[in-house]
């Protein structure tokens, strides 16, 4: 197996079917001979061009490349799948975007059995989001359905999706984040814990969460003779076509029945927006417009989004937008008017930029960390400077390096004290941040930056930076790339 | 374990009876000691889970007798009725 992983390879090394790597700095995926027959069956019984049609499943094109000369799975084919523009992770998605997620796998799932075949796993991670949808990446991820055979995968389903929808739902949005330390989705018996006694009344969580839970509680304390045993086919019928069909059907209608609605939080747009004077508010759009309009960026971040107002000047613009929010509220809002607009060029998702995900899974580069995602062309950090100096306590230099890294260029909006939300930030505690001041803030950041252009803010003290990197481009940030990693070329 | 197949129409008849007289733990014990449920998948499909499918399933096959049974049930009603009538 190859040493590379990260966020485009990702899990595949554990998938006996195939692998994701890099060639020539673009994903593709080698399919494995012990996996050509499902692979023939997947494009023979017109399953794969059904989901492509559908915009279920990433198109991909079949390419030819010499095999690798390393002891690694004889290869039947190689595939190069259309690019994702930014691997996001569960953790890192609101609760509509989950959903979305599961609706879309059990989606693919029925279609896959209406033509003889059947998901074999179900992990959340085989989503991404592309152009504003859900999207099913693994395209190894489909086998011969055998009838009568119970679905191999519902393990996987409830646990990756249908628990954190249920706990997100039903006790807190916040504990998607379990997500992070569990690699296989909330454990059963954990979420049976945490709901509330109530979902106990509710037919769909009893059954595929609380007495799912018990199951396999009772089984793993029974030795029994279901650890694999050479043949694959189940008592004989156990579960029908039918039933599975129906299951499938059951669990759409218990994850479109789990429900969040975000209240209005304290950082909501609502009060965000109405912290500025209407002429404020259009003059900062016209200068963060005219500031990319120089900047030219084709990916953008933009760290503190909110409800995205900021990251729309951009997509107006024609960059591929990131926007990062703490907030699940805001992200959720985002994300809910974007599929309204049917807005193809932002992806909101949650970020702490104080704790942003860091790298895990197997040797911590299995899920990519955030900093490891990046450059970007151009990040945005509006009206958040002083969230991440005052509140959090951190230097403005240091800020200054982490915006370094992580993008090219910045177009940044420094808060002084005199403004309102710094003056609520210090209301409680001492004043011990004697450099904060437009000088303190020029002048630390223009040890990374080039300062190009500032503005000052109508009816307000705010202003308004377009900075670019110093130093040219930044060293790439993604460990896989460094030299112990192997892809085709080296 | 067959619950349901498509050669016998009075298994689930015996089957419904038979899940009501085992009870909680003795369902569970009957299921995985008879069951010769054994799957190969890369991944683990959890054991649980996999008996569990099968009791919905079963469950289903049960519902479905038992939707039918009263459809039947009020059908002679209403034949035995209009005999009379």
């Amino acid at each position: 197996m190859p040493e590379f992983v990260g966020a485009e390879g990702g899990t595949s090394f554990r998938d006996p079917s195939g692998f994701v790597f890099l060639h020539q700095g673009v994903v593709h995926r080698q399919v494995n001979s012990s996996y050509q027959r499902d692979y023939e069956l997947l494009v023979g019984s017109g399953l794969y061009q059904r989901l492509v049609d559908r915009g279920l499943l990433i198109a991909h094109e079949e390419v030819e490349l010499a095999e690798f000369d390393r002891p690694l799975p004889s290869a039947y084919k190689f595939l190069r799948p259309e690019p994702i523009s930014f691997i996001s992770y569960p953790y890192e998605w609101c609760f509509s975007q989950l959903r979305d997620a599961a609706i879309l796998t059990l989606a693919i799932q029925r279609e896959a059995i209406a033509l003889g075949m059947t998901l074999k796993d179900c992990t959340a991670y085989n989503v991404q989001f592309e152009r504003g949808k859900a999207i099913f990446i693994d395209t190894l991820s489909f086998e011969e359905y055998q009838e009568g055979e119970p679905w191999v995968a519902y393990r996987q389903f409830c646990q990756h999706f249908l628990a954190p929808l249920a706990l997100m739902s039903q006790t807190d949005i916040r504990l998607n984040q379990l997500s992070r330390t569990n690699l296989d989705g909330v454990p059963l018996d954990l979420a049976a814990r945490l709901l509330p006694f109530r979902s106990r009344f509710s037919f769909s969580l009893a059954i595929h969460i609380h007495l799912h839970a018990r199951l396999q509680a009772t089984s793993a304390n029974r030795p029994s003779r279901m650890a694999g045993q050479g043949k694959s086919r189940a008592g004989e019928g156990a579960v029908s076509r039918r039933a599975l069909l129906w299951l499938v059907d059951h669990l759409e209608t218990a994850v479109k029945r789990l429900r969040w609605n975000p209240g209005r939080s304290a950082w909501s747009a609502y009060d965000q927006e109405h912290l500025y004077a209407p002429e404020t508010l259009k003059k900062k759009e016209e200068v963060v417009g005219a500031y990319l309009d120089q900047l030219c960026p084709s990916s953008v971040w933009d760290l503190g989004a909110n409800t995205g107002r900021f990251s729309r000047v951009a997509a107006d613009r024609g960059a591929r937008v990131v926007a990062f929010d703490l907030d699940p509220c805001c992200v959720e809002l985002n994300y809910r008017r974007l599929v309204e607009e049917q807005q193809t060029r932002i992806l909101p998702l949650l970020l702490d930029v104080t704790n942003p995900s860091p790298g895990s899974g197997w040797l911590n580069r299995e899920r990519a960390s955030f900093l490891s995602r990046g450059p970007v062309d151009t990040v945005l950090a509006l009206a958040l400077v002083h969230h991440l100096a005052i509140a959090n306590n951190l230097p403005l230099i240091r800020i200054a390096e982490f915006l370094r890294e992580v993008g090219h260029s910045l177009v940044i909006e420094f808060v002084p004290k005199d403004d309102p939300q710094v003056a609520r930030l210090l209301a409680s505690r001492e004043d011990v941040f004697p450099d904060y001041h437009v000088q303190g803030f020029e002048r630390d950041f223009q040890e990374y930056f080039e300062l190009e252009a500032a503005e000052t803010l109508p009816n307000s003290s705010r202003v308004l930076y377009r900075m670019r990197a110093r130093g040219g481009s930044y060293p790439d940030n993604r460990p896989w790339i460094k030299s112990n990693i192997r892809t085709k070329d080296s | 374990m067959c619950l349901y197949s498509k050669a016998s129409p009075s298994l689930p008849r015996k089957s419904v009876l038979l899940l009501l007289s085992l009870g909680w733990k003795g369902l569970v014990h009957f299921m995985i000691s008879v069951n010769g449920l054994s799957v190969l998948a890369y991944i683990d499909p959890g054991s649980g889970s996999l008996l569990l499918q099968v009791l919905i399933a079963g469950l289903l096959s049960g519902l479905f007798y038992l939707k039918s049974s009263c459809t039947q049930l009020r059908e002679s009603f209403t034949r035995v009725f209009k005999r009379h009538a």
